[in-house]
């Protein structure tokens, strides 16, 4: 299906104080602040070129590592991570189909 | 200028092939002449060759269009997988079909029945890669009974397809079903992915996909 992720909040900490990527495997569980979530997906990209307007050029040829996790009523929790730091982004999955538009 | 292409020819017997799907999701393109499996993220550069090619049973077939819950989706793809669990074989048909507002959503023909899913991030209340065939679960509030825990290989795939698909590549999946209804959940090295959906009768569903 097409992702749509609303990104509610982020946190960025440092990587001592989040799990590490490498131990976030599809199908396991972890409690992060307190909720249950189950990693499904891991991904890794190596960012090769990127535009004069890009908004952060510091990131060219650096490589990003993402882990999603999901949680109930389809909450989603984005880590990404970055040289050494990782950025917590919560939100919720939709799927277009829920997306009903009144006038 | 419109730079976007729509057709390639394959790289071993120069059939003509369309680019269907989402070219940013696709990751390989399988010529249905004669098997061969491109990377649609390297040039379309030739990876291996299925030995066995044939066209399914069933009406669907690539590039066709039709209407699922008011949208119109076209098939990009298909996988036939086939599964042996103490001497019974099943084989079983999934179709990518692809609308632009609404992304993929897939069919799967099993046996007589054809189920019709999307993906869904909500979580089953229970865990069930560590349940049994026969157990029962709930998703968003419906009743699912486990119908039977694959291992399937691919046997053969044609199309735009947006998984990496290999011969001989197993990755475990569930099948669940409910009144109507049906869950599939597929565990890959990356990734598990979960499906709900819902049974349609097969004249219903070869009716809705009948033009290109």
């Amino acid at each position: 299906m097409m992702k749509i992720c609303f990104l509610l909040q982020s946190q960025t900490v440092r990587l001592n104080e989040a799990p590490s990527w490498a131990s976030l495997q599809p199908n396991t569980h972890i409690n992060v602040a307190g909720k249950d979530w189950l990693v499904t997906e891991q991904c890794q990209m190596v960012l090769e070129e990127a535009s004069a307007s890009t908004p952060r050029p510091a990131l060219k040829n650096s490589a990003r590592s993402d882990a999603y996790l999901i949680a109930q009523n389809a909450e989603a929790l984005l880590i990404t991570f970055i040289d050494n730091a990782a950025t917590f982004q919560q939100g919720f999955w939709l799927d277009p189909f829920e997306i009903k538009v009144s006038v | 200028m419109n730079n976007t292409i729509d057709s390639i020819r394959c790289k071993t017997c120069a059939a003509p092939l369309a680019l269907l799907g989402n070219a940013l999701r696709t990751k390989t393109l399988t010529c249905q002449y004669c098997g061969t499996v491109m990377d649609s993220q390297n040039e379309f550069r030739a990876l291996y060759t299925f030995s066995t090619v044939q066209q399914p049973q069933t009406a669907l077939r690539i590039g066709l269009q039709g209407v699922l819950d008011g949208i119109k989706f076209q098939i990009s793809g298909f996988v036939v997988y086939e599964s042996t669990y103490r001497g019974d074989v099943t084989q079983w048909l999934h179709f990518q079909c692809y609308s632009p507002t609404h992304g993929y959503s897939h069919i799967i023909k099993l046996g007589d029945k054809y189920f019709v899913l999307r993906r869904t991030y909500h979580l089953p209340n229970r865990i069930i890669w560590m349940l049994k065939k026969g157990d029962r679960f709930e998703m968003q509030g419906q009743p699912f009974l486990i119908d039977q825990f694959y291992f399937p290989q691919v046997l053969y795939a044609a199309g735009s397809l947006t998984n990496t698909i290999k011969q001989r590549q197993r990755n475990k999946q569930c099948f669940a079903l409910g009144e109507e209804r049906c869950f599939v959940s597929v565990q890959k090295s990356h990734a598990v992915e979960y499906y709900i959906g819902t049974l349609m009768p097969v004249a219903t569903l070869e009716a809705l996909f009948s033009k290109r």
